[in-house]
């Protein structure tokens, strides 16, 4: 069986796409070299280009790792069924499989990876050790210089980082094996996928020096690990650690459920919502605390900040974006229950698609100002049980000039949790598939940057507190905004709905 | 007036045409069973009677006491299509309940005397996640019979029931012909047609064909 997976390792068409695309980046990637090296007036040799483009966090988390989670994604439904688990016999051999399934996706990657590095080096000169550019460790070079400076030859730390990465990626398709198993949703694999996608941005955007194994790029870039690890192979251990949880995750549910797969019971997504909602309140608690402010309205404020004018920290985006966009992929969930299990029945009583969709959003739309309600009684309670603050008097801030905060965080932020839940649904609806949803949240994830969203027109993340500073008429222009799409979204939603073309013919 | 009246129906799914010209007309107070190979199209049928699928052209029309001015999908129905039709995370009960509660002619003591009527145990704790395949039918026909319709569309509705199950259903569903409603079947059980159907349609080359 082995033999035959691995056998089967065939080269589809998009893979020569990707070798060209991976050429193109070698060559630039091989220009930008020269300038250092001409600029420096030190020759270059073979390594420096190779390990370059093997040590390039662009490549790897903008390219190959979403490949990568996708295919995974794609090949685990596709090897995931009834039949397939009979003639396996247990989930462990499922899992197995599936790895070796995973294996001969990577080996075809990891070679196109490393031809178009070795391809891209041609004509530098053949050497055996490191060049004298990259043990200059000068400020465009940091990479290599800091590699090189280990006293590891080069041929072990490409053999290293494709071990390391390969390593990874295998985990990471195991990891969302394991998520398929146990959730047997798509749209949660997917929402997995996409999580871990995002993880890894951030983490190559800014460490978590305090938790290493929390900090994906370290698992991925041999210099990372190299900061992180000390001796450097200690940075294979979390990775088998968490293949090993896999494979026990795996052997626990066989021994469980002999024949069918462990569900997780719907109610557990609002339960980890839930929880995920009170641990950001209590962090930034534990924030104000150590600011030596914390009042019950600063909790609220820290919690709820998101993003600024200014810029943004992904940690407070991150929480923010949790609880909103959360919402909305909950709702997510509710509706691809609702369209999968039931439609038929529900929309044939209430008479009309009309009646059936203004039955359906309304009570979604009663709990957005419930769920603010909730999360604003959560941060007062738990800002107070940080003491009260300076001044003695701890809701003496809320009387005083916290108009705004309060308008920016109920008014806007009840707009804006309706907007996230409307486009979902239209994006899901027009598509016939939830999934379609999850990738509409992604992209508010992205379209709520302030970076990307300097003029404050696209409806993502405009409750964030940290928009309070821009003033009470910044505030009502949100409002405005965002309630032109809700209106916008709400009128195509019942357009869409109203269409038998689109209701039910060939989609649901 | 018939209860439904199909008119030139076309309707194909692309590229592959299901229906092609289809008249039919169904009356008050008969039994019609719908026979078909697998794939000819017997559960697209029953959604274009809902109006769940409209036609690529001709008319369904349904009779107006049945199909009110601000309706899409005609009222008192019971219908089964091929879709489950329930929430898997929650009890028999409590799906049922959900759906009944959408028009509220109904309250838990029908829903209870319905379930009991096709032999399913109202109090039962069981998600219907953990119900066997022909639980979930009985659920099915349960959702379908228990607010009293006036017309019946079943799809396949003695698929997985045990023989004595087999034998309540039928009973029900002649019981509803001699109260004056209609029930239209499929099934790919000689023995349901001979004994149950008033006139069978057979879906042949895309048509429909009455053959008794
Ligand atoms: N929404 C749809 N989109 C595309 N094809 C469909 C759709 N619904 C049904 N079909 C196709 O129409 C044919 C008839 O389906 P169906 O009515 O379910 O058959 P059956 O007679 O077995 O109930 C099948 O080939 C099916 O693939
Ligand atoms: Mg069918």
């Amino acid at each position: 069986m082995t033999h035959r997976i691995v056998r089967s390792l065939n080269f589809a068409p998009w893979h020569v796409a990707l070798l060209a695309l991976s050429m193109v980046y070698g060559l630039y990637l091989r220009q930008q070299l020269q300038v250092i090296s001409h600029e420096l007036m030190v020759p270059l040799n073979m390594w420096d280009q190779i390990l370059t483009f093997l040590l390039d966090p662009y490549y790897i988390s903008y390219l190959f790792v979403p490949i990568w989670l996708y295919s995974s994604c794609v090949s685990i439904q596709r090897h995931f069924s009834v039949p397939a688990l009979i003639r396996l016999g247990s989930y462990r051999s499922w899992l197995y499989r599936s790895t070796l399934h995973a294996l001969a996706r990577l080996i075809p990657l990891l070679l196109i990876w490393l031809v178009s590095a070795t391809v891209t080096a041609a004509g530098l000169p053949l050497s055996i050790d490191w060049s004298a550019t990259s043990t200059v460790g000068n400020p465009l070079n940091q990479v290599l210089g800091f590699v090189s400076n280990h006293g590891i030859p080069p041929l072990l730390v490409l053999a290293l980082q494709l071990m390391l990465v390969g390593l990874t990626l295998l985990c990471l398709h195991m990891v969302l094996a394991l998520v398929h198993l146990l959730s047997s949703k798509q749209v949660v694999i997917y929402a997995a996928a996409a999580a871990l996608f995002f993880a890894q941005l951030i983490s190559f955007r800014s460490r978590i020096e305090a938790a290493p194994f929390l900090d994906l790029a370290n698992f991925f870039l041999l210099h990372r690990s190299f900061t992180a690890y000390d001796p450097v192979a200690l940075v294979f251990l979390p990775v088998i650690a968490v293949i090993g949880l896999c494979v026990a995750g795996v052997q626990y549910q066989d021994r469980r459920h002999r024949s069918t797969p462990l569900r997780l019971p719907g109610s557990l997504s609002t339960l980890l919502y839930v929880g995920l909602c009170a641990l950001g309140l209590i962090y930034a608690l534990a924030f104000e605390l150590r600011n030596e402010v914390g009042t019950p309205t600063d909790v609220l404020f820290v919690a709820f900040y998101g993003v600024s004018a200014e810029g943004f920290e992904w940690n407070l985006y991150l929480y923010h974006s949790i609880v909103f966009l959360g919402f909305a992929y909950l709702f997510l969930l509710v509706l691809e229950n609702e369209l999968k299990a039931r439609i038929y029945y529900v929309a044939l009583r209430h008479g009309s698609p009309t009646r059936w969709f203004s039955r359906f959003i309304l009570p979604v739309a009663a709990r957005v100002p419930l769920l603010l309600g909730a999360l604003f009684a959560g941060a007062l309670l738990i800002g107070l049980a940080g003491g009260p603050s300076a001044d003695g008097n701890a809701l003496a801030d809320l009387r005083l000039g916290q108009g705004w905060v309060l308008y920016q965080f109920f008014i806007n932020g009840t707009l804006q949790v309706l907007c996230y839940i409307l486009v979902v649904f239209v994006i899901g609806w027009l598509n016939g598939r939830p999934m379609a949803g999850l990738f509409a949240l992604g992209c508010l994830l992205v379209a709520g940057l302030p970076a990307v969203n300097s003029a404050r027109v696209l409806p993502a993340a405009l409750n964030s507190l940290g928009y309070v500073g821009l003033g009470g008429q910044e505030l009502l222009r949100i409002t405005a905004v965002l309630s032109v799409y809700c209106l916008a979204l709400l009128l195509g939603a019942l357009l869409i709905v109203k269409s038998p073309k689109l209701f039910f013919n060939e989609r649901v | 007036m018939a209860v439904i009246q199909l008119e030139k129906i076309t309707k194909s799914f692309k590229g592959t045409t299901l229906f092609e010209n289809v008249n039919a007309t169904f009356d008050a107070g008969k039994i019609y069973g719908i026979v078909g190979h697998n794939g000819s199209g017997k559960s697209v049928l029953f959604k274009l009677i809902c109006g769940f699928i409209v036609p690529d052209s001709g008319t369904v029309t349904i009779d107006p006491t049945y199909m009110s001015k601000n309706r899409t999908f005609p009222e008192n129905f019971g219908v089964i299509i091929d879709r489950p039709g329930y929430l898997p995370q929650k009890t028999g009960l409590d799906n049922l309940r959900d759906l009944a509660r959408i028009r509220a002619v109904i309250g838990d003591d029908e829903i209870r005397t319905a379930m009991k009527s096709v032999g399913l145990a109202p109090d039962t704790k069981q998600a219907v996640r953990n119900y066997s395949l022909g639980m979930k039918q009985k659920l099915a026909l349960t959702q379908a019979i228990m607010e009293e319709p006036q017309v019946l569309l079943l799809d396949e509705p003695f698929n997985a029931l045990d023989v004595d199950s087999v034998e309540l259903v039928r009973n029900l569903l002649a019981s509803y012909r001699d109260k004056g409603r209609t029930v239209i079947f499929t099934s790919h059980n000689r023995e349901d047609m001979d004994l149950l159907a008033d006139h069978v349609f057979r879906i042949r080359a895309n048509s429909l064909e009455q053959t008794a």
